[in-house]
Parts: structure tokens; sequence; C-alpha cells
């Protein structure tokens, strides 16, 4: 029997990819359970070698969050949740845990605004507004080319035109809120913003655990932050879990 | 009719309640104060002193009491300023005094009360140093003096020069000084006055500066050297020029030199030091407040620490929070803010970072706060009342976790942090992990991708732009009805010209016809001229402003070239005269013409 290397290659890859797999949902699957046990902290590890092996899933970052929080990590399970939201937007239990979390943590003014935003991101505006804008676009040249007779073409010009503005607008006012909303999340306790990207500046203010900022400027390992009372300073990159826009 | 002015008064009445009710609405920070223009000084001086009360109107002038060393005091005058810092009006009224000095020592002036219209102000006590008379070999002299002879290690002290003259003096270099021992803190820019002396004015410029001692023992501060030009004399002046440029002036360099002043500097004493004490010396008093006093575990509050006094500012120690379980703490900013130049007065704020990690923690406390008073020689203490604050626990109960029961919980206790008590709000968890999702950034999400919206509205505008474009040229190719009549008429008064010029009499009154009739309807806005006669053009032009005469002209134009059908023989001359009045009547209609356009 004639054994082809190729067809060799994509059964260890394809087995690669299925242990991986298998070896995710079981890591899930345990993190479930020690989770339903009380054991938190084991809870932690295994949805995090979960969101290791596998790839990552809603299910996966949501669990993580639970974990974390339960086991007293809140900037741990802001971060999780964050990241969950981002890939789920507007599911109700992410956002409900997301509230607790922030409550606790003492979130400042000016973070509510952006919420409603980060349900509906730019990604669920831009698709729609672009459709409404190249068929009005393409309905309009149709119409500029005599070919309306009847004036029902110019009707459909309008109705197209004011829903291209609204879907603009929308997709402009999710943009802004998106970069204008935190982008990390504080972990670990006693952590402080310094004056200066060195160790040896002073201490400008103390950040809870969960503290969500805006990162204004990458300087190295060293991020200029401003979190939601305006206070800018600057943490060290490992003191944050980013969240990509 | 006189309208009735106000009398005088009535003004002066109306005046005195503004300024009575102005007066009264800025009482409450009514000040007063007793000046003087140096604080050191020597035997025989006759100096000049001033009480300067701020938004309040005295109501008689106050004396300055006799001393020991202060005699003969005799006020002389007041006088009123109105002045406007920061958009701020404030009133002064300065009321001026002069003293004469007898014996050395401490000058001490104390609280002079000052009747005003609103209550009685107190001034603070001011204290000077009176010096013995130095040497008055020379017409300009430099001093060196110090607030002290003795004083602390590590107490700021203050010392002054001097250069007093009895010249108009011109300039002088900097100073050059020995600080051995010392460290030179802020210095005061130099200030001018005048004293009188044996009867005689002297001019005194002044400046002072901080030092702080940084051994023990006998020190010497100075001595201090400088030079000096004066005006010793006036030579006879060559020339108006040479008066104006100072030629005039006979100057004198003066090499000034002053000897140091010995000091001795004590080690701050063993005896009765406080174990809290950190360095801080002066006198001072110390406030504490915090941002807020209801909050939730672990959350942060700025504890500020206000200290007001005088003393070394530069080396104070901040104020500490007494440690307790359950505070961490973050060193935070300071700020100085001097009340006087030296920074020997003011007030330094520090401010603390505190995390509170527990609810069992009921009020902030602070560490005694132990400073040495130079002025008296010993330890105080000065201590802060604690703040009560109120922690809650974070707003989030439920489940407590089974960590104690669990041995794999155990195990992991290095990591394992506090859990938050309760989290009855959590929603549950998931109970599959659901489809693989990116949590990169998205390239949907990225405002560059948000372009491609913008794509359909730069096509629209390019065809736009393009249509635009080609209706404009095909504008220009096709001429309008007005343009070719006018090409047309153009054409004609040339055949007209041509005719003339070669006698052709006929091809002349066919050209004018054609002429007159196309210019004609183009003024009046005819479609059609062929059939235009001179009895249908008169009315409408003459009611367009033309002219009698090009109207007559053009009259007898008509006339002959519809007399030239049935006749067209002319002579050249003719031909000619037709022509010049054709030009006429044209030139008139046609401006008619472009004042229409």
């Amino acid at each position: 029997m004639k054994v082809h290397v190729e067809s060799v290659l994509g059964f260890v890859l394809g087995a690669f990819l299925l242990v991986g797999r298998l070896a995710a949902q079981s890591d899930f699957d345990r993190g479930i359970a020690a989770y339903s046990a009380g054991r938190f902290h084991e809870s932690v590890g295994h949805f995090e070698r979960a969101l290791t092996n596998g790839r990552p899933s809603v299910g996966v970052l949501y669990n993580l969050g639970n974990a974390r929080f339960r086991n007293g990590e809140v900037g741990g399970a802001i971060a999780a949740w964050r990241l969950a939201e981002r890939a789920a937007p507007g599911r109700g239990e992410i956002q409900r845990n997301l509230e607790l979390a922030r409550r606790q943590v003492g979130a400042g003014p000016g973070l509510e605004w952006t919420q409603w935003v980060r349900r509906l991101p730019p990604r669920r505006w831009v698709i729609p507004a672009a459709i409404a804008a190249w068929s009005w676009a393409i309905l309009l040249l149709v119409a500029m080319g005599g070919n309306d007779r009847t004036g029902r073409l110019r009707k459909w010009v309008n109705r197209l035109g004011i829903a291209t503005i609204l879907l603009l607008s929308g997709y402009s006012v999710s943009l802004a809120g998106t970069r204008a909303a935190p982008d990390a999340v504080v972990v670990g306790q006693g952590v402080a913003a310094r004056f200066g990207p060195v160790d040896e500046s002073p201490v400008a203010f103390p950040l809870p655990d969960g503290a969500e900022v805006r990162v204004d400027e990458v300087r190295g390992p060293w991020l200029r932050i401003v979190d939601s009372f305006g206070h800018v300073g600057w943490l060290s990159a490992g003191q944050v879990v980013r969240i990509p826009h | 009719m006189r309208r009735r002015l106000p009398s005088l008064a009535g003004l002066r009445a109306l005046w005195s309640f503004l300024l009575a009710w102005g007066l009264q609405a800025v009482l409450a920070g009514a000040t007063a104060r007793l000046e003087l223009d140096r604080e050191f000084m020597e035997d025989g001086e006759v100096i000049p002193m001033r009480i300067v009360v701020e938004d309040a109107v005295p109501s008689a002038i106050p004396s300055i009491p006799n001393s020991q060393i202060l005699v003969f005091t005799e006020s002389l005058g007041q006088e009123q300023r109105q002045q406007i810092i920061n958009g701020v009006s404030s009133f002064q009224v300065i009321i001026r005094y002069r003293g004469s000095l007898r014996g050395t020592g401490e000058l001490r002036i104390p609280s002079i009360s000052v009747p005003t219209s609103a209550g009685v102000l107190r001034t603070e006590p001011v204290t000077a140093r009176v010096f013995a008379t130095g040497p008055r070999n020379e017409p300009v002299t430099l001093h060196l003096y110090a607030a002290r002879d003795t004083c602390y290690l590590g107490e700021t002290l203050a010392f002054e020069i001097q250069i007093q003259s009895t010249l108009n003096l011109r300039e002088a270099t900097p100073h050059k000084m020995s600080f051995d021992g010392f460290v030179v803190g802020r210095t005061a820019p130099w200030i001018g006055s005048q004293v009188i002396r044996d009867g005689v004015v002297v001019g005194v410029s002044a400046s002072r500066q901080a030092v702080i001692p940084t051994k023990e023992g006998d020190l010497i501060l100075g001595p201090v050297s400088l030079e000096a030009v004066a005006e010793v004399g006036r030579r006879r002046a060559r020339s108006l020029i040479d008066d104006f440029f100072g030629g005039g002036v006979e100057l004198k360099r003066f090499a000034l030199e002053a000897p140091g002043r010995p000091l001795k500097v004590l080690p701050l004493p063993t005896a009765g030091r406080p174990v809290d004490f950190g360095g801080a010396i002066g006198r001072f008093q110390i406030e504490a407040t915090v941002s807020r006093t209801n909050l939730n575990r672990g959350d942060a509050v700025t504890v500020r620490f206000i200290v007001r006094g005088n003393g070394s500012f530069d080396a104070l120690p901040s104020p500490k929070l007494a440690k307790a379980q359950g505070l961490q703490t973050y060193p935070g900013t300071n700020l100085f803010e001097p009340a006087d130049p030296l920074g020997l007065t003011g007030t330094k704020v520090f401010e603390e970072a505190v995390v509170v990690d527990s609810t069992e923690v009921t009020a902030l406390e602070f560490q005694p706060y132990a400073f040495f008073d130079p002025q008296v020689g010993r330890y105080s203490t000065a201590r802060l009342n604690p703040i009560p604050i109120r922690v809650l626990e974070p707003e989030s109960s439920g489940e407590s976790t089974t960590a104690e029961a669990d041995p794999a919980k155990s195990a992991a206790t290095e990591s394992v942090r506090t859990p938050p008590q309760g989290s009855g709000g959590l929603q549950p968890l998931m109970p599959s992990a659901g489809s693989v999702v990116s949590i990169e950034a998205d390239l949907l999400d990225s405002e560059y991708f948000g372009l491609v919206l913008l794509v359909p509205f730069v096509g629209l505008g390019l065809v736009a732009g393009v249509r635009g474009i080609r209706r404009r040229r095909s504008r220009k190719r096709a001429p309008t009805r007005r343009h070719l009549a006018e090409m047309t008429l153009r054409d004609q008064q040339a055949a007209l010209r041509r005719a003339a010029a070669t006698g052709d009499s006929k091809g002349f009154f066919d050209a004018l016809s054609a002429l007159l009739r196309q210019q004609v309807s183009l003024s009046l806005g005819l479609s059609n001229g062929a059939s235009l006669t001179a009895v249908d053009v008169v009315d409408p032009l003459r009611e367009r402003g033309v002219s009698e005469e090009s109207i007559e002209n053009l009259r007898r134009l008509f006339g002959a070239a519809d007399a030239a059908r049935f006749a067209p023989m002319a002579l050249p001359d003719e031909l000619a005269t037709w022509l010049e009045m054709t030009e006429q009547v044209v030139g008139e209609l046609r401006s008619l013409t472009r004042e229409d356009r």
C-alpha cells in the first residue's frame, strides 16, 4: 500500500487540531466543575488553559471573567468580560456582570456614555452604511442619467439618502465613542500611576484593581494613561490588559 | 428749559454713601499692617515707617509707641491709593511715620490698634535689629548684617547686604561673598530706601538672602565685597551735548568690603528630642484634610497636610499617617507657597494617596509631628486629631467561598486574593464555550475601513464634476442667438464700410437696410426685424432713452434705404455722409444693448 506524504501531513495536522480542541473543551468543562464546587482559583486556571489551548470564544472569556471575579481578581474579570463583550456586543449577562464589577471598582464619570456605543460597535454599522451609501449613489447616477421618467426612482433616492445619513451618523458616533472609551484595564492590587515613564518617577495617583483607563501614548514598556476622572499618569505595560478597539 | 443739576452737597452725600457701601462690602477682607523698609538698621538713624490699611478707612491716625530704641516717632500724614490687581480692586490708606533709633539690640514694635470707620484693626508685631554705627570713613560703605549671632544647625537664617551712600550711586557690580559652612537659599531683589543720619540723607540699597549652616561651631558668614561707582561732583560742562550725555558728571569707583560676621552654630539639643522628630526646624502649625470620608473598601483617598509657619521649609519632612492595618499609603506631591521673598514663612502642602483595604478602619490617625523651635530653643510636637472615616464593603454580595474547607484552595493561598464578599448579582456561567471569536483588532472597526463609505461620494463628486465641465464646454461651443446677431451686425457694418469705400451705391444701401433692421431688432429684443419700418421703432426707442437726434437720423437712414430700392445711385461723398450718420446711430443703439445686458 502506497502512503502519500501529503496524506500523512494532513492527518497529523487534523489530529493535532482535534486534540487541541478536545483539550480545550476538557479544560472548559473542568473549569465549570471547579467553579461549581467553589474552587475558583482552580477554575481560573482551567479557563485560562482553555483559552491558551483552543482559540478564544465568548463562553470561555465570559466564564473566565466569572471565575476571576469570584477569586477576587476584579481587574482580570473586567478584562475578560470586556473581551467577551467585544466578541458578542450586547449580551445581557456580560453587561450585567460588567456593571456589577464596575460598581465595586467605583468607576468614575465619563464611562457610561461609551458603554452603549460598545454594544453597537462600528463594525455593526459599517456594512449597512456602506450598502446604503453605494445603493444611493448608484440610484442617483441612474436618475441623473435621465432614466427616471415616472419619478419613482427619485422617491427611492430620497429615502435611501435619508437612510444613508442616519447610518453614517450612527457609524460616526460609534467610531468616536469607541476611540474615547477606555481601552485598558488595570490588573493587580496596589497599582499606582507615575508622573513619568521611569521607575524612579514619583507616584501620581493610585489606581484600583479593575480601573478602566484610556491609553494615550505608548513609550517602550510604558503607557501614558488617562483615568475616568481625567488624571494622567504612566503605567508599566504589565499592569494593564489592553482591550483592542 | 434748563435742567436742574443736583447740588454739590447731594453729590458728596451720594459719593460718601457709595464709598461706605463699598467699604462695608469689603470689610471682611480689611487688614492693617506695619511696614519697615529694612530689617537691619544702625544706631542714630531716622527711619521711615508706615501703617498700610487695606479696604478700610482709618477714623483716626494711630500712634506708634516709643521704646528704649525707637524714640521721637511722629506721623507724616496719610495718602490713599486705589489699585486694581488681576481685575480685583482694592483700596489702601498709607499712614507714614518716622522715628529715631537710639541704642542697639532688637527693635520690637508691638501690635498697634487702627480705628477705622467699621471697626478696630490690629497690626502684627514687627521686629528689626539695630546694630552699632559702623565706620563712616568713606561716602560709600558696605555693610553685612545677620539676623542673629547664634543659630542652630539646619536653621534658615536671613542676612542682608547694604550699600549706604551719601552720593548718587550710579552702578554696582555683583557682590562676592564667602559661604564656607553654609548652603545658600533664596535671594530677594535689591531694594532702595533712604534714612537720615546726623542730619544727612543716606541712600540705602539692600539685598537679603537666606543661608542654612551645615556644620556646627564658630563660623564666619562673609566677608563680602563689591565695586560701586558714584557721582562725586560735577565738572564744568564743555557743551550742552557733553552735559546731555553725562559728560559733566565726575564719577568715582569705590572698592567696598564688609567684614564677615561671626556666627555660632549650635547643634540641635538631644535633651527632650522626641522620638518622632524628623528634622523640621521652625515654628509650625499643621492641619490635615481628607478628600472624602465615606468610601468603599479598596477606595483611594487623598490626605492633604497643610503646614504653615516660619522656618526651614526646604528640608521640611511630610507629616505621616499612623501605621495601621488595612492602610496603604503612596507619597504624592508637595507644594510650597512662600509668604516672603526668602521663603522663611509660608505654607507647604503635602499630599498622600491612601488606599483603605479594610472595613475595620474607622479613622485616619496621624503620627505626632515634632519640630525644633529655634526661637525658644526647644522641641515642640503638633498633634492632629484623628479624622473619622466610614468604610463600606463594595456593593456586591452573595455566596462566600468555601476555600477554607477545600484543600486545593488552601494549597494556592499565596496567589488567591480575598474574594468579593457576596456576588449575588453575578450572572451564571455559560454552559458551552460557543464558537471561536477573534479578540484581535477588527478591520471593520478601523477608521480606515470607514473610508470605503466615502468612495460613493467621491464617485458622485467626480461624475458631477465631469458633467459640469462638459456642460460648460458645450455652452462655449454653441453661441447664443444674441452672440450670432452681434456677429452678423459686425459683418454687415464691415460690408457697409467696404461699399462706401468702393462707391458701390447699391451694395451700400442693401447693407444699410439689413444693418439698421438687425441692430434695431437686437436693441428692442425683437426676434425678427426684417419687416421693421421707421414708424414702428421710433416710439419704443424714445421710451428706452435714445436721443432725439439719433431718432431723427434713424428715420432719415430708413428713408434713404427705402428710397434706394428704387434709385440706388449716390455719389461717394453722399455715401460717406450716410456712413458717418449710420456709425453714430448704430453706436448709440449698441451702447443701449450693452446697458440692457
